[in-house]
């Protein structure tokens, strides 16, 4: 259990699973994930695909990058403050120094055809990794056995997807609509 | 005209605190602050590095702000324009983490953080699907794809679905056969 191990070897482990994840998170934020599920719940087995599904709801609502803020959290969750603090470190890190890198030759890069049919592949693969996991989690909402929240889930994808709605206006709706009727509902069972 | 530090800082926290959602949100904001009102970025700078966001690790914020930061104060400004767009929303995760952790028996509260799990499903889900009509046909919006129909990317995407439901696949190996399979294919 990494939960009893010292305090150094956690942060150790936390630098090394936020590298690996940070490195091969390509395909915009939503590629985390599959990969902290990987990294946090079935290799380390720290906390549950559902805590994890609850970290990346919270990092979602909070501004600035989710993939930054779901480090934060897990960081956090794993060895606290230092954790958090660490964890951030170690997910910025890998985008800077490649960025560093291709800023002086990325013409070529955008140019070359191996690289571009290399990228057309993975993006496939990586359409498959999302969507593999976006089944996982209709599994886990679909576990609550509440009517509701498939269908929010439902309503949002086809808000986001067909209509294009936009994502800061979709999530405060929501939090305004659980709000008022689990309000309702509380009330009715007093 | 070269930016101080501090104009770099306080620009990119702007960028890091008002960007909610995620991903793709925050390319009207970074345009719209960085290209057309100081002008640190050419517009097709930008375009490139969205390109290059594409084909490298790491959300477009990240690699905007290390871009430019690097381009405007080497690699102090970097750290510094990368720190500024991070902290806003590493702070404000923690809070609702600790939050909602803190109110753990509260039934309304809960169940907004049920219903917020709900919304991260469709988002993602959303997300997932404009990555696969991207892959699939060279566009990500619903009405312009048609004609444009991939059966290597179909391939590859049916391929990699059976490796990871049945064979339980490390998601990092199948993005590897991907890109090898993108290689021998185009």
């Amino acid at each position: 259990m990494l939960q009893n191990r010292s305090l150094f070897y956690r942060l150790l482990w936390l630098f090394k699973a936020n590298i690996i994840i940070s490195c091969m998170a390509i395909g915009g934020g939503y590629m985390i994930m599959p990969l902290m599920k990987k990294q946090f719940v079935e290799n380390g087995k720290i906390f549950t695909f559902d805590e994890l599904i609850e970290m990346y709801a919270i990092s979602q609502s909070a501004p600035g990058a989710i993939a930054i803020n779901l480090s934060a959290i897990t960081g956090y969750r794993v060895a606290g403050t230092l954790g958090a603090i660490l964890s951030c470190i170690a997910a910025v890190l890998p985008p800077l120094v490649i960025i560093s890198i291709v800023a002086t030759c990325y013409q070529q890069l955008i140019d070359n055809h191996e690289v571009n049919a290399a990228l057309k592949g993975m993006m496939a693969a990586i359409a498959a990794i999302i969507i593999d996991v976006v089944i996982e989690m209709g599994k886990n909402v679909a576990r609550t056995k509440e009517p509701l929240g498939l269908v929010t889930v439902a309503v949002i994808f086809f808000a986001a997807f067909v209509f294009d709605v936009n994502a800061i206006l979709l999530i405060v709706s929501a939090l305004l609509f659980y709000t008022l009727v689990l309000n309702i509902q509380a009330r009715r069972k007093k | 005209m070269t930016p101080s530090l501090l104009d770099l800082g306080l620009k990119f926290w702007q960028i890091g605190s008002f960007s909610i959602g995620g991903g793709y949100a925050i390319i009207a904001l970074i345009e719209d602050l960085l290209v057309n009102q100081e002008h640190w970025l050419t517009m097709k700078e930008y375009t490139d590095i969205i390109a290059i966001s594409q084909m490298t690790p790491g959300p477009l914020a990240i690699n905007t702000s290390s871009f430019v930061g690097l381009k405007q104060g080497g690699i102090l400004g970097a750290t510094i324009a990368t720190f500024s767009c991070v902290i806003t929303g590493i702070v404000v995760a923690l809070s609702g983490y600790r939050f909602f952790n803190t109110h753990r028996d509260s039934f309304v509260i809960m169940g907004v953080l049920r219903g917020l799990k709900a919304v991260a499903t469709g988002l993602i889900g959303s997300a997932g699907a404009g990555i696969l009509l991207l892959a699939l046909t060279g566009h990500n919006t619903l009405n312009s794809s048609i004609n444009s129909f991939d059966a290597y990317a179909f391939g590859i995407m049916v391929v990699s679905m059976f490796l990871l439901r049945r064979y339980k696949l490390n998601s990092i190996f199948v993005m590897a056969l991907g890109a090898c399979a993108g290689i021998a294919f185009y």
